[in-house]
Protein backbone atom coordinates (compact mmCIF):
# COMPACT_ATOMS: atom_id res chain seq x y z
CA UNK A 1 0.00 0.00 0.00
CA UNK A 2 1.63 3.16 -1.21
CA UNK A 3 1.71 6.21 1.92
CA UNK A 4 2.44 9.64 1.08
CA UNK A 5 3.60 12.30 3.80
CA UNK A 6 2.18 15.57 2.42
CA UNK A 7 3.23 18.87 2.99
CA UNK A 8 5.64 18.77 6.16
CA UNK A 9 8.67 21.78 6.10
CA UNK A 10 11.45 22.15 7.56
CA UNK A 11 13.64 24.89 7.48
CA UNK A 12 17.43 24.01 5.69
CA UNK A 13 19.08 27.48 5.38
CA UNK A 14 19.15 27.81 1.96
CA UNK A 15 17.75 23.85 1.20
CA UNK A 16 13.88 23.67 1.50
CA UNK A 17 12.31 20.00 2.54
CA UNK A 18 9.08 19.03 1.40
CA UNK A 19 8.32 15.65 1.89
CA UNK A 20 5.14 15.14 -0.88
CA UNK A 21 4.26 13.32 -3.99
CA UNK A 22 5.72 13.67 -7.24
CA UNK A 23 3.95 13.40 -10.53
CA UNK A 24 5.13 11.91 -13.58
CA UNK A 25 8.99 11.92 -14.26
CA UNK A 26 11.64 14.44 -13.71
CA UNK A 27 11.48 17.49 -15.94
CA UNK A 28 14.49 18.50 -18.45
CA UNK A 29 15.82 20.37 -16.36
CA UNK A 30 15.36 18.35 -12.83
CA UNK A 31 17.76 15.93 -11.07
CA UNK A 32 16.13 12.50 -9.65
CA UNK A 33 18.22 10.31 -7.24
CA UNK A 34 15.55 7.35 -6.07
CA UNK A 35 16.83 4.61 -3.74
CA UNK A 36 14.90 1.34 -3.65
CA UNK A 37 15.66 -1.13 -1.29
CA UNK A 38 15.94 -3.85 0.54
CA UNK A 39 13.75 -5.97 -1.99
CA UNK A 40 16.62 -8.37 -3.28
CA UNK A 41 19.08 -5.81 -3.06
CA UNK A 42 19.16 -2.11 -3.16
CA UNK A 43 19.25 0.17 -6.35
CA UNK A 44 19.38 3.84 -6.93
CA UNK A 45 18.79 5.17 -10.32
CA UNK A 46 19.65 9.11 -10.79
CA UNK A 47 17.96 11.68 -13.68
CA UNK A 48 21.15 13.37 -14.84
CA UNK A 49 18.61 16.11 -16.39
CA UNK A 50 17.89 16.34 -20.24
CA UNK A 51 17.04 12.77 -20.10
CA UNK A 52 20.19 11.09 -19.53
CA UNK A 53 20.00 8.42 -16.59
CA UNK A 54 22.42 5.96 -14.70
CA UNK A 55 21.50 2.96 -12.99
CA UNK A 56 23.66 1.84 -10.02
CA UNK A 57 23.48 -1.59 -8.90
CA UNK A 58 20.08 -3.78 -9.22
CA UNK A 59 17.82 -5.59 -7.29
CA UNK A 60 14.29 -7.12 -7.89
CA UNK A 61 10.57 -6.02 -6.99
CA UNK A 62 7.71 -8.29 -5.42
CA UNK A 63 7.61 -9.94 -8.82
CA UNK A 64 11.35 -10.63 -9.37
CA UNK A 65 11.72 -8.34 -11.87
CA UNK A 66 14.59 -5.29 -11.47
CA UNK A 67 13.01 -2.78 -10.03
CA UNK A 68 15.04 -0.12 -12.08
CA UNK A 69 13.53 -1.34 -15.53
CA UNK A 70 9.82 -1.63 -13.59
CA UNK A 71 10.68 2.42 -12.22
CA UNK A 72 11.75 3.71 -15.49
CA UNK A 73 8.14 2.23 -17.41
CA UNK A 74 6.00 3.26 -14.94
CA UNK A 75 7.81 6.90 -15.55
CA UNK A 76 7.22 6.02 -19.63
CA UNK A 77 11.32 6.81 -19.80
CA UNK A 78 12.89 4.33 -22.49
CA UNK A 79 15.75 2.04 -20.93
CA UNK A 80 17.71 3.52 -24.26
CA UNK A 81 17.96 6.60 -21.75
CA UNK A 82 20.26 4.73 -19.33
CA UNK A 83 23.90 6.01 -20.19
CA UNK A 84 25.31 4.22 -17.05
CA UNK A 85 25.15 1.33 -15.21
CA UNK A 86 27.19 0.93 -12.23
CA UNK A 87 27.90 -2.46 -10.45
CA UNK A 88 29.61 -1.03 -7.52
CA UNK A 89 30.62 -4.79 -6.02
CA UNK A 90 29.71 -8.73 -6.35
CA UNK A 91 27.67 -8.69 -3.40
CA UNK A 92 23.96 -10.84 -3.38
CA UNK A 93 22.42 -7.54 -2.82
CA UNK A 94 23.62 -5.31 -5.15
CA UNK A 95 24.20 -7.09 -8.59
CA UNK A 96 20.95 -9.74 -8.08
CA UNK A 97 18.77 -9.01 -11.80
CA UNK A 98 22.04 -7.21 -13.46
CA UNK A 99 21.72 -9.09 -16.77
CA UNK A 100 18.62 -8.08 -17.46
CA UNK A 101 19.13 -4.41 -16.90
CA UNK A 102 22.24 -4.41 -18.97
CA UNK A 103 20.01 -6.65 -21.69
CA UNK A 104 16.95 -3.74 -21.92
CA UNK A 105 19.63 -0.66 -21.88
CA UNK A 106 21.45 -0.75 -24.72
CA UNK A 107 23.44 2.26 -24.84
CA UNK A 108 24.48 2.37 -21.40
CA UNK A 109 28.11 1.84 -20.50
CA UNK A 110 28.41 -1.04 -17.99
CA UNK A 111 31.22 -0.18 -15.36
CA UNK A 112 32.31 -2.87 -13.04
CA UNK A 113 35.33 -2.43 -9.86
CA UNK A 114 38.47 -2.58 -11.34
CA UNK A 115 39.50 -5.67 -8.71
CA UNK A 116 36.13 -7.54 -10.75
CA UNK A 117 38.47 -7.42 -14.44
CA UNK A 118 41.06 -9.07 -13.10
CA UNK A 119 42.36 -12.92 -13.65
CA UNK A 120 42.74 -13.04 -9.78
CA UNK A 121 38.84 -12.72 -9.80
CA UNK A 122 38.31 -14.26 -13.21
CA UNK A 123 39.78 -17.62 -11.05
CA UNK A 124 37.95 -17.14 -8.27
CA UNK A 125 34.37 -16.77 -10.14
CA UNK A 126 35.43 -20.21 -11.81
CA UNK A 127 36.16 -22.29 -8.41
CA UNK A 128 32.79 -20.42 -6.69
CA UNK A 129 30.89 -21.69 -9.56
CA UNK A 130 31.68 -25.31 -8.97
CA UNK A 131 30.51 -24.95 -5.49
CA UNK A 132 26.88 -23.42 -6.43
CA UNK A 133 23.66 -25.54 -7.03
CA UNK A 134 21.27 -22.80 -7.14
CA UNK A 135 23.09 -20.82 -10.27
CA UNK A 136 21.61 -17.56 -8.70
CA UNK A 137 24.73 -15.62 -6.51
CA UNK A 138 26.01 -12.61 -6.97
CA UNK A 139 29.25 -14.44 -8.74
CA UNK A 140 27.28 -15.88 -10.83
CA UNK A 141 25.52 -12.96 -12.22
CA UNK A 142 29.05 -11.06 -12.39
CA UNK A 143 30.58 -14.63 -14.13
CA UNK A 144 27.78 -13.71 -17.01
CA UNK A 145 28.76 -10.50 -17.20
CA UNK A 146 31.97 -11.64 -17.96
CA UNK A 147 31.19 -14.31 -20.24
CA UNK A 148 29.17 -11.71 -22.12
CA UNK A 149 32.28 -9.39 -22.15
CA UNK A 150 34.54 -12.38 -23.32
CA UNK A 151 32.26 -13.07 -25.92
CA UNK A 152 32.35 -9.76 -27.47
CA UNK A 153 28.47 -8.71 -27.23
CA UNK A 154 28.85 -6.72 -24.36
CA UNK A 155 31.51 -3.68 -23.33
CA UNK A 156 32.96 -3.51 -20.13
CA UNK A 157 34.82 -0.67 -18.26
CA UNK A 158 36.62 -0.56 -15.49
CA UNK A 159 35.97 2.08 -12.14
CA UNK A 160 38.62 2.93 -9.71
CA UNK A 161 39.17 5.51 -7.67
CA UNK A 162 39.60 9.23 -9.62
CA UNK A 163 38.31 7.51 -13.12
CA UNK A 164 35.40 9.60 -14.65
CA UNK A 165 32.66 7.56 -15.97
CA UNK A 166 31.12 9.60 -17.98
CA UNK A 167 30.28 13.41 -18.96
CA UNK A 168 27.77 16.33 -20.71
CA UNK A 169 28.88 19.65 -21.87
CA UNK A 170 26.62 22.56 -21.69
CA UNK A 171 24.16 23.54 -21.51
CA UNK A 172 23.54 21.22 -18.77
CA UNK A 173 26.89 19.95 -17.42
CA UNK A 174 27.23 16.62 -15.74
CA UNK A 175 29.96 14.37 -14.68
CA UNK A 176 30.23 11.20 -12.56
CA UNK A 177 33.20 10.10 -11.12
CA UNK A 178 34.41 7.09 -9.34
CA UNK A 179 36.01 7.76 -6.36
CA UNK A 180 36.81 4.47 -5.35
CA UNK A 181 38.27 1.68 -5.24
CA UNK A 182 42.02 2.38 -4.14
CA UNK A 183 44.92 0.89 -5.53
CA UNK A 184 45.91 -0.60 -2.55
CA UNK A 185 42.40 -1.73 -2.00
CA UNK A 186 42.66 -2.85 -5.76
CA UNK A 187 45.64 -5.00 -4.89
CA UNK A 188 44.65 -6.72 -1.30
CA UNK A 189 41.52 -7.67 -2.72
CA UNK A 190 42.97 -9.55 -5.65
CA UNK A 191 45.39 -10.79 -3.24
CA UNK A 192 42.19 -12.36 -1.18
CA UNK A 193 40.75 -13.63 -4.55
CA UNK A 194 44.07 -15.63 -4.82
CA UNK A 195 43.79 -16.65 -1.52
CA UNK A 196 40.50 -18.10 -1.49
CA UNK A 197 41.06 -20.00 -5.27
CA UNK A 198 44.48 -21.65 -3.53
CA UNK A 199 43.37 -22.39 -0.08
CA UNK A 200 44.16 -25.00 1.49
CA UNK A 201 41.34 -25.99 3.16
CA UNK A 202 39.92 -29.68 2.37
CA UNK A 203 36.42 -28.54 0.69
CA UNK A 204 35.88 -25.65 -1.53
CA UNK A 205 33.20 -22.97 0.56
CA UNK A 206 31.44 -20.15 -1.13
CA UNK A 207 33.63 -17.27 -0.02
CA UNK A 208 30.89 -14.96 1.58
CA UNK A 209 33.17 -13.70 4.17
CA UNK A 210 36.07 -12.02 2.48
CA UNK A 211 37.18 -9.43 4.51
CA UNK A 212 38.45 -6.98 1.93
CA UNK A 213 35.00 -7.70 0.03
CA UNK A 214 33.44 -3.85 0.33
CA UNK A 215 36.93 -2.24 0.20
CA UNK A 216 36.37 -2.46 -3.44
CA UNK A 217 33.26 -0.92 -3.74
CA UNK A 218 32.78 1.98 -6.43
CA UNK A 219 31.82 4.87 -4.81
CA UNK A 220 30.58 7.63 -7.04
CA UNK A 221 30.91 11.25 -7.49
CA UNK A 222 27.77 13.13 -9.18
CA UNK A 223 27.70 16.58 -10.52
CA UNK A 224 24.88 18.27 -12.38
CA UNK A 225 25.00 21.73 -12.97
CA UNK A 226 24.41 23.43 -9.18
CA UNK A 227 23.82 19.71 -7.96
CA UNK A 228 26.13 17.26 -6.12
CA UNK A 229 25.77 13.83 -4.98
CA UNK A 230 27.51 10.69 -3.26
CA UNK A 231 26.72 7.50 -3.29
CA UNK A 232 28.41 5.61 -1.13
CA UNK A 233 27.35 1.76 -2.18
CA UNK A 234 29.16 -0.21 0.62
CA UNK A 235 32.49 1.40 0.87
CA UNK A 236 33.54 1.05 4.59
CA UNK A 237 35.94 2.93 6.49
CA UNK A 238 39.87 2.14 6.77
CA UNK A 239 42.62 3.72 9.31
CA UNK A 240 44.55 3.60 6.55
CA UNK A 241 44.97 6.41 4.37
CA UNK A 242 45.30 4.53 1.49
CA UNK A 243 42.22 2.43 2.26
CA UNK A 244 38.32 2.61 1.96
CA UNK A 245 36.47 6.10 2.86
CA UNK A 246 40.22 7.86 3.94
CA UNK A 247 41.53 7.20 0.48
CA UNK A 248 38.76 8.81 -0.89
CA UNK A 249 38.77 12.16 1.33
CA UNK A 250 42.04 12.17 0.08
CA UNK A 251 42.05 12.04 -3.53
CA UNK A 252 44.23 14.04 -5.13
CA UNK A 253 43.22 16.28 -7.64
CA UNK A 254 39.88 15.38 -6.04
CA UNK A 255 37.10 15.50 -9.02
CA UNK A 256 34.66 17.47 -6.02
CA UNK A 257 34.03 21.47 -6.43
CA UNK A 258 31.60 21.83 -3.86
CA UNK A 259 30.33 19.39 -0.96
CA UNK A 260 27.73 17.29 -1.77
CA UNK A 261 24.22 17.58 -0.74
CA UNK A 262 22.70 14.03 -0.94
CA UNK A 263 24.50 11.18 0.33
CA UNK A 264 23.13 7.72 -0.17
CA UNK A 265 24.73 6.59 3.26
CA UNK A 266 27.45 3.64 2.53
CA UNK A 267 26.94 -0.25 3.76
CA UNK A 268 23.97 1.08 5.20
CA UNK A 269 24.49 2.92 7.86
CA UNK A 270 26.69 0.61 9.83
CA UNK A 271 29.05 1.99 11.52
CA UNK A 272 32.01 0.58 9.97
CA UNK A 273 31.30 2.54 7.20
CA UNK A 274 31.00 5.85 8.89
CA UNK A 275 33.95 8.30 8.39
CA UNK A 276 34.05 11.26 10.09
CA UNK A 277 35.82 13.25 7.57
CA UNK A 278 33.34 12.57 5.32
CA UNK A 279 30.75 13.99 6.75
CA UNK A 280 33.39 17.38 7.47
CA UNK A 281 34.52 17.72 4.20
CA UNK A 282 32.51 15.65 2.00
CA UNK A 283 29.17 16.67 2.46
CA UNK A 284 27.21 19.81 3.51
CA UNK A 285 26.30 20.55 7.32
CA UNK A 286 22.88 18.79 6.86
CA UNK A 287 23.00 16.38 3.59
CA UNK A 288 19.74 14.56 3.06
CA UNK A 289 21.55 11.05 4.27
CA UNK A 290 19.74 7.84 2.54
CA UNK A 291 20.11 4.09 3.70
CA UNK A 292 19.00 0.95 2.68
CA UNK A 293 18.69 -1.53 5.61
CA UNK A 294 20.00 -4.93 5.25
CA UNK A 295 18.76 -7.73 7.55
CA UNK A 296 21.35 -10.65 7.90
CA UNK A 297 18.68 -12.80 9.67
CA UNK A 298 20.63 -11.91 13.48
CA UNK A 299 20.88 -8.20 13.15
CA UNK A 300 18.98 -5.67 11.28
CA UNK A 301 21.20 -2.64 9.91
CA UNK A 302 21.39 0.30 10.90
CA UNK A 303 20.82 -1.11 14.47
CA UNK A 304 19.81 1.79 17.13
CA UNK A 305 23.66 2.99 17.65
CA UNK A 306 23.59 3.40 13.89
CA UNK A 307 20.30 5.24 13.78
CA UNK A 308 21.61 7.89 16.51
CA UNK A 309 24.46 8.18 15.41
CA UNK A 310 23.24 9.40 11.40
CA UNK A 311 20.36 11.67 13.19
CA UNK A 312 23.11 13.75 15.11
CA UNK A 313 24.97 14.20 11.60
CA UNK A 314 21.51 14.86 9.80
CA UNK A 315 17.84 15.98 10.47
CA UNK A 316 17.42 14.61 6.90
CA UNK A 317 18.33 11.02 7.37
CA UNK A 318 15.71 8.66 5.73
CA UNK A 319 15.78 4.72 5.21
CA UNK A 320 13.85 2.90 2.57
CA UNK A 321 12.60 0.41 5.04
CA UNK A 322 12.20 1.38 8.64
CA UNK A 323 12.09 -2.47 9.92
CA UNK A 324 11.94 -6.09 8.49
CA UNK A 325 9.25 -8.01 6.82
CA UNK A 326 7.53 -10.37 8.47
CA UNK A 327 5.78 -11.64 5.49
CA UNK A 328 4.94 -14.93 5.10
CA UNK A 329 7.35 -16.97 2.88
CA UNK A 330 5.84 -18.05 -0.53
CA UNK A 331 6.05 -20.70 -2.95
CA UNK A 332 5.79 -23.52 -0.17
CA UNK A 333 3.31 -26.21 -0.16
CA UNK A 334 1.08 -27.03 2.46
CA UNK A 335 3.38 -30.33 3.14
CA UNK A 336 6.52 -28.20 3.82
CA UNK A 337 5.59 -25.52 5.86
CA UNK A 338 4.42 -28.43 8.24
CA UNK A 339 7.47 -29.87 8.33
CA UNK A 340 9.26 -26.48 8.42
CA UNK A 341 6.53 -24.10 10.99
CA UNK A 342 8.64 -24.57 14.25
CA UNK A 343 11.81 -23.75 12.43
CA UNK A 344 13.12 -20.58 13.72
CA UNK A 345 13.07 -19.51 9.97
CA UNK A 346 12.80 -15.59 8.64
CA UNK A 347 12.91 -13.72 5.14
CA UNK A 348 15.83 -11.94 4.63
CA UNK A 349 14.56 -9.01 2.28
CA UNK A 350 11.22 -7.07 2.13
CA UNK A 351 8.79 -8.80 -0.20
CA UNK A 352 7.69 -5.00 -1.46
CA UNK A 353 10.67 -2.79 -1.67
CA UNK A 354 10.42 1.33 0.16
CA UNK A 355 11.63 3.74 -2.28
CA UNK A 356 12.96 6.95 -1.17
CA UNK A 357 13.03 9.98 -4.31
CA UNK A 358 14.60 13.49 -4.41
CA UNK A 359 14.27 15.94 -6.85
CA UNK A 360 15.57 19.78 -7.11
CA UNK A 361 16.26 21.79 -10.15
CA UNK A 362 19.74 20.99 -11.66
CA UNK A 363 20.62 25.04 -11.43
CA UNK A 364 20.43 25.38 -7.71
CA UNK A 365 19.87 22.34 -5.07
CA UNK A 366 16.66 22.48 -3.72
CA UNK A 367 16.13 19.11 -2.44
CA UNK A 368 12.52 17.40 -2.21
CA UNK A 369 11.84 14.43 -0.82
CA UNK A 370 9.01 11.69 -1.44
CA UNK A 371 8.65 8.58 0.31
CA UNK A 372 6.45 5.63 -0.37
CA UNK A 373 5.86 1.69 0.23
CA UNK A 374 8.42 0.98 3.97
CA UNK A 375 10.04 4.14 3.45
CA UNK A 376 10.39 6.57 6.68
CA UNK A 377 12.45 8.88 8.19
CA UNK A 378 15.23 7.37 10.22
CA UNK B 1 18.66 -47.74 -7.18
CA UNK B 2 18.56 -44.14 -6.85
CA UNK B 3 15.68 -41.59 -7.05
CA UNK B 4 16.65 -40.56 -10.57
CA UNK B 5 16.01 -44.47 -12.02
CA UNK B 6 12.91 -44.63 -9.93
CA UNK B 7 11.77 -41.89 -11.78
CA UNK B 8 12.23 -43.38 -15.57
CA UNK B 9 10.69 -46.64 -13.98
CA UNK B 10 8.01 -45.00 -13.54
CA UNK B 11 7.94 -43.14 -16.39
CA UNK B 12 8.53 -46.39 -18.81
CA UNK B 13 5.44 -48.04 -16.80
CA UNK B 14 2.94 -45.37 -16.36
CA UNK B 15 -0.20 -46.13 -17.57
CA UNK B 16 -0.71 -43.51 -19.22
CA UNK B 17 -0.60 -44.16 -23.33
CA UNK B 18 2.32 -43.30 -25.08
CA UNK B 19 5.06 -41.36 -23.87
CA UNK B 20 6.21 -40.06 -27.34
CA UNK B 21 2.75 -38.42 -26.97
CA UNK B 22 2.91 -36.57 -23.86
CA UNK B 23 5.26 -33.58 -24.37
CA UNK B 24 6.10 -33.36 -20.48
CA UNK B 25 6.33 -36.84 -20.15
CA UNK B 26 8.79 -36.91 -23.25
CA UNK B 27 10.63 -34.27 -21.31
CA UNK B 28 11.11 -35.89 -18.30
CA UNK B 29 11.87 -39.14 -19.62
CA UNK B 30 14.98 -37.18 -21.87
CA UNK B 31 15.96 -35.81 -18.75
CA UNK B 32 16.64 -38.73 -16.70
CA UNK B 33 17.87 -40.92 -19.36
CA UNK B 34 20.45 -38.29 -19.49
CA UNK B 35 21.29 -38.33 -16.27
CA UNK B 36 21.86 -41.90 -16.75
CA UNK B 37 24.16 -41.73 -19.40
CA UNK B 38 26.51 -40.09 -17.13
CA UNK B 39 29.75 -41.90 -17.00
CA UNK B 40 29.67 -42.07 -13.45
CA UNK B 41 27.11 -39.80 -11.82
CA UNK B 42 27.95 -40.69 -8.49
CA UNK B 43 31.09 -38.29 -8.78
CA UNK B 44 28.60 -35.05 -9.43
CA UNK B 45 30.30 -33.83 -6.63
CA UNK B 46 34.28 -34.37 -7.98
CA UNK B 47 35.47 -31.57 -9.50
CA UNK B 48 35.53 -32.87 -12.76
CA UNK B 49 34.54 -30.09 -15.57
CA UNK B 50 31.64 -31.20 -17.79
CA UNK B 51 30.47 -34.04 -15.00
CA UNK B 52 27.10 -33.08 -15.60
CA UNK B 53 26.72 -30.51 -18.47
CA UNK B 54 25.01 -27.42 -17.37
CA UNK B 55 21.89 -27.87 -19.77
CA UNK B 56 20.93 -30.65 -16.85
CA UNK B 57 21.51 -29.07 -14.25
CA UNK B 58 18.82 -26.80 -15.14
CA UNK B 59 16.77 -29.49 -16.17
CA UNK B 60 17.30 -31.45 -13.23
CA UNK B 61 16.60 -27.97 -11.49
CA UNK B 62 12.97 -27.89 -13.27
CA UNK B 63 12.44 -30.89 -11.52
CA UNK B 64 12.89 -29.36 -8.16
CA UNK B 65 15.77 -32.00 -7.94
CA UNK B 66 19.90 -31.75 -7.19
CA UNK B 67 21.72 -34.09 -8.85
CA UNK B 68 22.89 -34.77 -5.20
CA UNK B 69 19.41 -35.27 -4.71
CA UNK B 70 18.21 -37.23 -7.97
CA UNK B 71 21.42 -39.60 -8.49
CA UNK B 72 21.76 -40.41 -4.07
CA UNK B 73 21.21 -44.26 -4.00
CA UNK B 74 17.88 -45.88 -2.04
CA UNK B 75 17.26 -48.47 -0.34
CA UNK B 76 15.72 -51.17 -2.49
CA UNK B 77 11.50 -50.98 -1.83
CA UNK B 78 11.90 -47.34 -0.19
CA UNK B 79 11.15 -44.45 -2.00
CA UNK B 80 11.24 -40.44 -1.10
CA UNK B 81 10.27 -37.83 -2.65
CA UNK B 82 12.15 -34.14 -2.39
CA UNK B 83 9.20 -31.79 -1.73
CA UNK B 84 11.17 -28.56 -1.95
CA UNK B 85 15.07 -27.91 -1.77
CA UNK B 86 16.91 -24.92 -0.78
CA UNK B 87 20.77 -24.73 -1.86
CA UNK B 88 22.26 -23.31 2.07
CA UNK B 89 25.36 -20.94 2.85
CA UNK B 90 26.19 -21.09 6.31
CA UNK B 91 26.43 -17.61 7.68
CA UNK B 92 27.46 -18.32 11.13
CA UNK B 93 28.20 -20.71 13.85
CA UNK B 94 27.55 -20.12 17.34
CA UNK B 95 27.44 -23.26 19.95
CA UNK B 96 25.69 -26.30 18.39
CA UNK B 97 23.54 -23.41 16.01
CA UNK B 98 24.04 -22.53 12.89
CA UNK B 99 22.45 -19.95 10.78
CA UNK B 100 22.47 -20.10 6.86
CA UNK B 101 21.24 -17.94 4.31
CA UNK B 102 18.92 -20.08 1.58
CA UNK B 103 17.76 -19.86 -1.63
CA UNK B 104 14.95 -22.24 -3.32
CA UNK B 105 16.62 -24.50 -6.14
CA UNK B 106 14.27 -24.68 -8.17
CA UNK B 107 11.90 -21.26 -7.52
CA UNK B 108 12.36 -17.69 -7.84
CA UNK B 109 11.89 -16.25 -4.02
CA UNK B 110 13.24 -14.36 -1.47
CA UNK B 111 16.19 -15.69 0.01
CA UNK B 112 15.80 -16.37 3.64
CA UNK B 113 17.39 -17.50 6.58
CA UNK B 114 16.97 -20.26 8.78
CA UNK B 115 18.64 -21.34 11.93
CA UNK B 116 19.79 -25.14 12.51
CA UNK B 117 21.00 -27.46 15.31
CA UNK B 118 24.15 -29.27 14.80
CA UNK B 119 23.74 -32.11 16.99
CA UNK B 120 20.02 -33.15 15.99
CA UNK B 121 20.18 -32.24 11.95
CA UNK B 122 23.66 -32.77 10.73
CA UNK B 123 24.88 -35.89 10.31
CA UNK B 124 28.28 -36.74 12.40
CA UNK B 125 29.69 -37.33 8.83
CA UNK B 126 29.04 -33.57 7.99
CA UNK B 127 29.64 -32.08 11.48
CA UNK B 128 33.34 -31.38 10.65
CA UNK B 129 32.26 -29.21 7.11
CA UNK B 130 29.66 -26.68 9.21
CA UNK B 131 31.58 -23.60 9.06
CA UNK B 132 31.10 -20.31 7.57
CA UNK B 133 30.47 -19.94 4.29
CA UNK B 134 29.90 -23.39 3.50
CA UNK B 135 27.61 -25.28 1.20
CA UNK B 136 24.81 -27.54 1.63
CA UNK B 137 21.06 -28.44 0.33
CA UNK B 138 18.11 -28.50 3.07
CA UNK B 139 15.68 -30.80 1.57
CA UNK B 140 11.88 -31.57 2.90
CA UNK B 141 11.21 -34.98 1.55
CA UNK B 142 7.99 -36.82 1.48
CA UNK B 143 9.26 -40.77 2.74
CA UNK B 144 7.74 -44.01 2.11
CA UNK B 145 9.61 -46.55 4.15
CA UNK B 146 9.41 -50.30 3.46
CA UNK B 147 6.37 -50.81 5.92
CA UNK B 148 4.47 -48.38 3.56
CA UNK B 149 4.58 -45.61 6.31
CA UNK B 150 4.82 -42.58 5.14
CA UNK B 151 6.92 -40.00 6.69
CA UNK B 152 8.49 -36.37 6.24
CA UNK B 153 11.91 -35.75 6.44
CA UNK B 154 14.07 -32.71 7.04
CA UNK B 155 17.29 -33.75 5.06
CA UNK B 156 20.68 -31.53 5.75
CA UNK B 157 23.37 -32.92 2.63
CA UNK B 158 27.15 -30.63 3.29
CA UNK B 159 28.71 -30.47 -0.23
CA UNK B 160 32.17 -31.43 -1.01
CA UNK B 161 33.64 -30.45 -3.14
CA UNK B 162 37.65 -31.40 -3.19
CA UNK B 163 40.07 -29.21 -4.19
CA UNK B 164 43.11 -30.60 -6.19
CA UNK B 165 45.80 -29.23 -7.95
CA UNK B 166 44.56 -30.32 -10.99
CA UNK B 167 41.16 -28.22 -10.39
CA UNK B 168 43.61 -25.44 -9.39
CA UNK B 169 44.87 -25.83 -12.57
CA UNK B 170 42.31 -25.64 -14.21
CA UNK B 171 40.36 -22.85 -12.69
CA UNK B 172 44.16 -20.47 -13.34
CA UNK B 173 44.31 -21.86 -17.35
CA UNK B 174 40.38 -20.76 -17.64
CA UNK B 175 41.49 -17.26 -15.80
CA UNK B 176 44.34 -16.74 -17.63
CA UNK B 177 42.16 -17.35 -20.75
CA UNK B 178 39.60 -15.18 -20.28
CA UNK B 179 42.09 -12.18 -19.30
CA UNK B 180 44.45 -13.01 -22.71
CA UNK B 181 40.60 -12.63 -24.30
CA UNK B 182 40.04 -9.69 -22.71
CA UNK B 183 43.48 -8.00 -23.60
CA UNK B 184 43.68 -7.70 -19.70
CA UNK B 185 46.80 -8.93 -19.76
Amino acid sequence: MRRWRRGQRKSLGALVLIETAFTGGPAEDEIEVTLFGPGIGECVLVHLGRGDWIIVDSCLDENFDPVALSYLESLEVAPESVRTIVATHWHNDHVTGLNSVIDACPNAQVYISSALAAQEFFAFAEDQAKVEISGRSAVHELRQVVARWEAGTLDVETAGANRRLWQRGEPLEAEIWAVSPSSESHRRMLAAFADAVTSDAEYATSAVNLDEQNEVSVALWISVGGCRILLGADLEASESRRLGWSAVVRLDPPPWDAKAEVFKVPHHGSDDADDEQVWGELLTAQPFALVTPFYSGRRFRPDDADRVRLRARTPHAYITAKEPARKRKRGRRREVERVTRNRTSRPLIMISPGRIRLRSEAAAPAWKVELSGAAGRL
Amino acid sequence: MSLIERERDSLFFEDEGDASEDTSRRTRLLIVQQALSLNNPSTFEAPTDGAVPPTLLGQLKSLRLSPAVALAPQLPGASSYPLQEWEGVVQWVEGDEFGARLTDIAEEGAPEESIFSIREEVSRDDRPLVRVGALFSWTIERRRELTGQIMHASVLRFRRILRTPETRAAVEERAAEITRRLGLD
